[in-house]
């Protein structure tokens, strides 16, 4: 692993070798993963930070040269779902703004229907109840597997398989019918 | 819309999302070292149980009481930006009167507690069952290491499938490592039995061999295909009702922030002679 030139996390081989460097890599994978549990980005930054301050602690644990970022992104990807569900349990994310919907960044898709389906999408994916919500982001956004989604959520293969579900016909019955396909 | 039109729209979402600037490194490592020194103070406080609050107070400070993205503005109605609960026909419908999945009282979790009594008893000699190790706060877990719990996984053929599994923390010579079990009621794994149905624990897989337990073949995973999923070995048993039994070994228990035991609790022959041990016929 390499340590880099400009290292604010100040640890050049002392206490948290490579932690600067993982921030730079992961810290916006994670904030996408993150916009789309809570459904804002301002939130969703914190979410990142939040999980960083977590990871940071327990870096030279977690940290193993030898299992690379692989092992480390499910850790800290365990570190950020949990603390989502955490704070949704205590119904922090109902507290959303609706200054910072999808919309402001419309313009930049490709045709006007396909937009709208997206945008439609990101708001009917804040309607999923948020384990269901992790669940659906996890599998196909993070793109993790059954077993590594139960991992992440500290639940049984079982479970994320029916919550999956469970999700998608939220999603499902909250969608307006496509303008073009998704 | 089906799974990979989800994975396909989540992309294209995210796309037409756009750009943002990258997050402030220096103001996440500035909360970061805040966190560290308050829960250095708390603990030479002896109050360390405050101190993930304390990260969250941190973490939040650095954006003030409020940034612009979580002010709270009440939603009209209709609005399609609140978070609503989802619509009652999909709302899943749980056995026993449960809220969820998983049994919070009654016989259910009394399984449970049985299959953790029944994966603590057995330990070698020169083990110990500890019970007071608590997980490292960092990682911000509910609960304890030593847990046990009881969930409904579906039904088959109108006949409750249910899971119960339990994990209890194992010591010896000032390490610790883990136990841990998962049983199903009949109607799960269907056709998996020796190694495949032993591979199959949280599709972790690995070097697998088949142990005879007085004439009944057991699976036996000898070294985790990945080692990061907690587990190093375990042996999976179907019993002749079905019941399905898997029971597993780590030489470490890394969340309790415990040096990890020198050798694993049980040889392979033994953990597989547990697998098919009667206390774990929990019905």
């Amino acid at each position: 692993m390499t340590i880099p030139d400009t290292d604010p996390w100040g640890t050049h081989g002392r206490t948290r070798p490579g932690v600067s460097e993982y921030f730079r890599d992961r810290a916006d994978a994670m904030r996408g993963t993150a916009y789309l549990l809570c459904g804002d980005w301002h939130r969703a930054e914190d979410l990142v930070q939040t999980t960083f301050v977590k990871l940071y602690r327990a870096w030279r644990r977690a940290a193993d040269p030898a299992a690379g970022h692989h092992a480390l992104d499910a850790y800290t990807r365990k570190i950020l779902v949990r603390t989502f569900l955490d704070d949704a349990r205590r119904g922090w994310f109902r507290r959303e703004s609706v200054t910072d919907t999808p919309t402001e960044h419309a313009a930049v898709a490709a045709g006007f229907g396909a937009t709208e389906d997206r945008l439609a999408l990101l708001t009917a994916l804040r309607r999923v109840a948020p384990r269901q919500r992790a669940v659906l982001v996890l599998r196909y956004w993070a793109d993790l597997s059954v077993e590594d989604t139960a991992d992440a959520m500290h639940c049984s293969t079982g479970t994320v398989k029916s919550q999956s579900a469970r999700g998608l016909n939220t999603l499902r019955a909250v969608l307006p019918a496509p303008t073009n396909h998704l | 819309m089906n799974e990979t039109d989800l994975k396909y729209a989540l992309r294209g979402a995210m796309d037409a999302a756009g750009g943002r600037p990258p997050m402030d490194e220096v103001a996440v490592l500035d909360a970061a070292k805040r966190a560290e020194r308050r829960r250095g103070a708390l603990l030479a406080g002896g109050v360390s149980a405050t101190a993930v609050a304390g990260i969250a107070i941190a973490a939040v400070a650095l954006y003030g009481n409020g940034g612009p993205g979580i002010d709270i503005i009440p939603a009209a109605p209709g609005d399609p930006t609140a978070a609503v609960n989802p619509p009652d026909e999909t709302a899943p419908s749980w056995p026993n009167g449960q809220t969820d999945r998983t049994a919070a009282n009654g016989p259910r979790t009394g399984q449970g507690v049985a299959l953790l009594d029944a994966l603590a008893a057995p330990r070698p000699a020169g083990f110990d069952a500890p019970t007071d190790l608590t997980y490292d706060p960092a990682l911000g877990y509910a609960g304890e290491p030593r847990m046990h719990e009881a969930q409904f996984v579906e039904r088959v053929g109108g006949t409750e499938v249910w899971e119960y599994r339990a994990t209890a923390p194992i010591s010896a010579g000032g390490g610790v490592g883990k136990l841990y079990a998962e049983v199903y009621t009949p109607g799960s794994h269907p056709g998996a039995d020796g190694c495949e149905l032993a591979e199959s624990l949280w599709g972790i897989g690995g070097e697998c061999t088949v142990v005879d337990v007085r004439g009944t073949p057991v699976g036996v995973v000898t070294a985790a295909g990945d080692p990061s999923r907690g587990f190093d070995q375990w042996a999976a048993h179907r019993r002749a009702d079905g019941t399905v039994v898997f029971v597993a070994q780590a030489r470490t228990y890394p969340q309790t922030l415990r040096p990890g035991l020198p050798q694993q609790p049980f040889t392979v022959e033994q953990l597989a002679a547990l697998a098919t041990d009667d206390r774990f016929d929990l019905e």
